[in-house]
């Protein structure tokens, strides 16, 4: 349930946001990676619960989930990771430069005015 | 409606702080351990019998954190090593330690010519992997009481950590654990993480703990 100082973080942010200052927030555009620790819906939930009363209130989050890939650092092959199995489909090596999945980052957001 | 582009990362407050933890520690030398594993897995227990041997030869101070109770701070205490007890609760019932806690921890602990710095974090496999900090070794704990499929289950905290300690060895005559897949397990999220086969009951596998924690003090 780290979802909700995650959740906290992304909404004080937006309050201090000096380009948003004084504007409701209709919608919060994320980026998640498949690697974070970060359920969706969790955060969602708790996002809403956290939002209550400020001017993120009834913002929808829009989380685009990042796809986790590597490179093999053996055989230079690129592929997905779909399970959590973190070795080569290739040539079976373990040593690989992860380029994506790790991502929690705060895209942009629709204001109403 | 008008778009604004915003662009930060989530964790960029987080982040900072662990960065002027990262950069104190650095410059006053001292090695700082994340202890991270799921609950009961042995944290506290290793930390008993590893820290009066490191304490021997160079100061040692714990941070213990735990959603509730100073239980474990007793027993550090009890070793005769300063430690802050973090209870998460005060923080929102957190499952997990943030950089900001353990900035705050550090006033109320003697910094000055600290060598060795424990931060046994919440009992939990999946938050505490996500924050940083600003730790200089992470170490994870995993019984072999837990069973074969942990680190599949929760790869990116076993995939964070820079060593594996699989503790309660003393423990496999009486499981029916299959080893061989477990450390296959552990082989398939992160190849090249060191595993010690440990116990804090009988004291097997320390001595390479702390081995290994010496020799990586110095990188």
């Amino acid at each position: 349930m780290h979802e909700a100082s995650i959740a906290a973080g992304i909404i004080d942010r937006l309050l201090e946001h000096p380009q948003l200052a004084g504007r409701r927030i209709r919608v919060v555009r994320l980026k998640v990676g498949r690697l974070s620790t970060v359920v969706p819906e969790n955060l969602e939930f708790v996002f809403g619960a956290i939002a209550a009363g400020t001017r993120v209130e009834g913002a929808r989050l829009e989380i685009e989930v990042v796809p986790a890939r590597a490179v093999c650092l053996a055989c230079g092959h690129a592929f997905e990771i779909e399970d959590p199995i973190f070795l080569c489909p290739a040539c079976a090596a373990g040593r690989l430069r992860l380029e994506s999945g790790r991502e929690l980052s705060l895209e942009s957001v629709e204001t109403e005015d | 409606m008008a778009q604004v582009k915003v662009l930060e990362k989530v964790l960029d407050a987080n982040d900072k702080i662990a960065a002027d933890n990262r950069r104190l520690f650095r410059e006053r030398g001292i090695v700082a351990v994340n202890l991270m594993s799921g609950p009961g897995a042995g944290k506290t227990s290793l930390l008993e019998r590893v820290l009066p041997r490191l304490a021997a030869r160079a100061p040692v101070a714990v941070i213990e954190g735990d959603i509730a109770t100073t239980a474990d701070a007793e027993r550090i205490a009890a070793v005769g090593v300063p430690v802050v007890q973090i209870n998460t609760d005060k923080l929102g019932g957190a499952c997990h330690l943030e950089a900001l806690a353990i900035q705050t921890a550090l006033a109320d602990l003697p910094v000055q010519g600290l060598r060795w710095l424990f931060v046994e974090n919440v009992g939990n496999l999946v938050c505490p992997a996500e924050f940083d900090l600003g730790e200089t070794l992470r170490v994870g704990v995993l019984s072999v009481a837990e069973g074969e499929d942990k680190p599949i289950k929760y790869p990116l905290l076993f995939r964070q950590i820079h060593l594996l300690l699989l503790n309660k060895v003393d423990l496999l005559p009486h499981l029916r654990l299959d080893l061989d897949r477990l450390l296959e397990n552990v082989r398939r999220v992160n190849a090249e993480l060191p595993v010690v086969r440990c116990s804090a009951a009988t004291g097997e596998g320390l001595d390479e703990f702390v081995a290994w924690l010496e020799r990586h003090a110095e990188a």
